[in-house]
């Protein structure tokens, strides 16, 4: 997708406060060279960390198997989209940015 | 009643039981079909496409915007960077999301309703509820990456969300945003169980962009338990994942 030729003005713009059903989200835009450069979350209901160290050592060993054929008699079945496009044609860009 | 529709480029299933008529059935199948007009990057009469080209002032973002840009970014933080809708590009889009996000709201509709045995599956990420029509705890089959024809693991989810990240059939589909241009290889399928489908989609995007550490992460983040399928046909569970392969 190519980003139009106006553009946003450059500066921080705040959105409004939404109601999700799980609580309060706000968040800012930062424009910069007429484009959306950042978003950052100025309210959200959430008590998670906000970045990962793994540390292999403080976990558990777990053990690997080989893959083999199940019953297949299940209500349903869960695999990757198959006609996931927009993640093709991410790849397909970013290997086109790679390659030139 | 079961019914399939294509919507959003995927198959969806809504699966409601006996007690459900064909018009609630509609009505999940409507809030799809909202989702899609307002989310597609394909639509060039949505709100994506229209914020992708500058054309709508952060004021007049609607709500639901608002709230999957939020989690977004705030998936974004929580996985260091792992899981990012921007594309390389620039624009956004917010699909990784989007599904898994819209599943969860469409469940609250049957929910709402009065239904409590129910499933909704959209492209293989899935949300269940109480039993299946034969009385027993809903079964949800891992496909094989390697043999989509086949199980290789079957899963209880209890209430939980399911979903599956992978690299199968179409080749390489995610890449790692941290290193542009270097589609994953070491691992094909990821397959995250979380506490409803939306933490699931969300980290099973990310988990599976971290390659070999995913199934770590997975490890030690509370309320996440993962099934990694490797190049070579290896799989690796949580510590936990275990306790879901039981009825």
């Amino acid at each position: 997708m190519k980003l139009g030729t106006k553009g946003y003005a450059d500066g921080a713009y705040t959105g409004p406060i939404a109601d999700a059903y799980y609580g309060i989200v706000q968040i800012q835009a930062l424009v910069q060279d007429g484009r959306l450069a950042a978003l950052k979350v100025l309210q959200y209901p959430s008590d998670r960390r906000t970045s990962i160290r793994i540390n292999r050592q403080a976990l558990p060993m777990l053990r690997d198997e080989a893959i083999s054929a199940q019953d297949a008699d299940v209500d349903i079945v869960s695999g990757a989209t198959l006609t996931s496009k927009a993640f093709i044609r991410s790849l397909g860009g970013a290997l086109k940015k790679a390659s030139s | 009643m079961r019914e399939t529709r294509i919507l959003m480029g995927m198959p969806i299933t809504v699966d409601a039981g006996k007690m459900a008529d064909g018009t609630l059935v509609d009505m999940v199948f409507d809030y799809f079909a909202q989702i899609d007009r307002r989310f597609s990057t394909y639509r060039a009469d949505s709100e994506i496409s229209a914020i992708n080209r500058g054309d709508v002032p952060i004021r007049d973002w609607s709500g639901e915007m608002t709230e999957v840009l939020a989690l977004a970014e705030q998936t974004k933080n929580e996985t260091d960077g792992y899981f990012d809708i921007r594309k390389p590009d620039g624009s956004l889009d917010p699909s990784g999301i989007v599904k898994g996000w819209a599943i969860n709201n469409a469940a609250w509709i049957v929910r709402v309703a009065g239904i409590g045995d129910f499933f909704i599956e959209a492209g293989g990420d899935i949300q269940t509820s109480g039993k299946n029509a034969s009385g027993k705890d809903w079964s949800v089959g891992i496909r094989n990456p390697f043999k989509t024809d086949e199980i290789i693991k079957v899963v209880y989810p209890h209430e939980r969300g399911v979903a599956t990240s992978g690299t199968y059939v179409r080749g390489h589909h995610i890449y790692n945003p941290r290193e542009l241009g270097s589609p994953i290889t070491d691992i094909v399928s990821l397959t995250v169980i979380g506490a409803d489908v939306l933490e699931a989609d969300r980290f099973a995007t990310a988990a599976f962009a971290m390659g070999k550490d995913g199934i770590f992460f997975l490890e030690e983040t509370p309320g996440l338990e993962g099934y990694v399928v490797d190049i070579d046909g290896r799989a690796t569970p949580t510590s936990g994942f275990g306790a879901f392969c039981e009825p």
